[in-house]
């Protein structure tokens, strides 16, 4: 599946660019996709005839699933089942949780 | 089934030791019109919603405010995360203290206790979504009034307004949901 094109445990490549964004740069990008795509969820939700919102969140559904495949491949996984392979150690159980200091920034 | 993001909505690195603040702020965590109230209220709503477009916006938005939950905790843990026993004191928190140490609990900054009595739900789909749209603004009132109580600390008013700014938003689906659920009742309608 193309969602999974940057994730080696599915035959993918590893990130393309030269440049491993650091984790707060990652994570910013990720908070920023996945915000646009809850907002036109809702948006959708009451609008569900507009094309263009439509199209709007399956362009942003391609963006946030490399970024999310891109993060979890540096930094851990997001979540704890079916989302991305699991690796040795489990490393769900690392920190940081998002509350704590140095968690999301 | 919900799955769970190992990441907050909005990023949050709260640079604030102000625990008078925190006091206020938990009223968004377990208050009458906090977050905890609201996720609850809406996913409890949508079992008898109507139309698809109504289960699933309360499905959606109740969903999002479990992670406006996490935020508001998130921001009261790290305000008060490294306080003495003094400090808290000083801010009126001893009898927080008292019951829960510098854990996270579903209060008001009154000390009341969350209670199922700030949930409405009162099934006719035009009752409870304009509920709803009260609820949010009741929220977005809230977040305005701990905007004033900030002291200007951008770490704070940053995520603030974000939430602030969902209210807005939210306001505005349930609205809309509200339009279509009257459309819906009036296609029903016959005269016989």
């Amino acid at each position: 599946m193309k969602k999974f094109n940057n994730c080696p445990a599915y035959g993918g490549t590893a990130v393309a660019n030269n440049a491993v964004p650091s984790q707060k740069t990652a994570l910013l990008e990720l908070q920023q996709l996945s915000f646009s795509l809850v907002d036109l969820n809702l948006y959708l939700d009451t609008n569900p005839a507009n094309q263009q919102a439509v199209n709007d969140y399956n362009q942003l559904f391609e963006q946030y699933w490399e970024a999310k495949a891109n993060y979890e491949l540096q930094y851990g996984p997001m979540n704890n089942f079916g989302h991305c392979p699991a690796t040795y150690p489990w490393s769900w159980i690392n920190d940081p949780w998002p509350w704590e200091r140095g968690g999301n920034v | 089934m919900w799955i769970y993001e190992k990441k907050l909505q909005f990023p949050i690195d709260v640079k604030s030791k102000d625990l008078k603040f925190a006091k206020t702020l938990i009223a968004q965590y377990g208050g009458p019109a906090g977050e905890l109230t609201a996720c609850l209220q809406y996913l409890n709503q949508r079992f008898t919603m109507p139309t698809g477009q109504t289960r699933a916006l309360l499905t959606d938005i109740g969903t999002e405010e479990i992670g406006h939950l996490e935020m508001v905790g998130t921001m009261v843990y790290q305000i008060m995360e490294n306080a003495s026993v003094c400090e808290l004191k000083d801010a009126g928190l001893d009898p927080y203290y008292t019951l829960h140490d510098h854990g996270l609990f579903y209060s008001d900054p009154n000390g009341y206790n969350w209670t199922a009595d700030y949930v409405d739900g009162l099934n006719d789909p035009i009752t409870d979504l304009t509920a709803n749209i009260s609820a949010e603004q009741k929220a977005k009132q809230t977040y305005e009034y701990l905007m004033n109580l900030a002291n200007g600390d951008e770490s704070l008013l940053a995520p603030l307004r974000f939430l602030w700014q969902r209210e807005v938003v939210h306001y505005q689906r349930f609205g809309e949901a509200l339009e279509t659920v009257k459309e819906y009742y009036n296609q029903k309608k016959y005269f016989c």
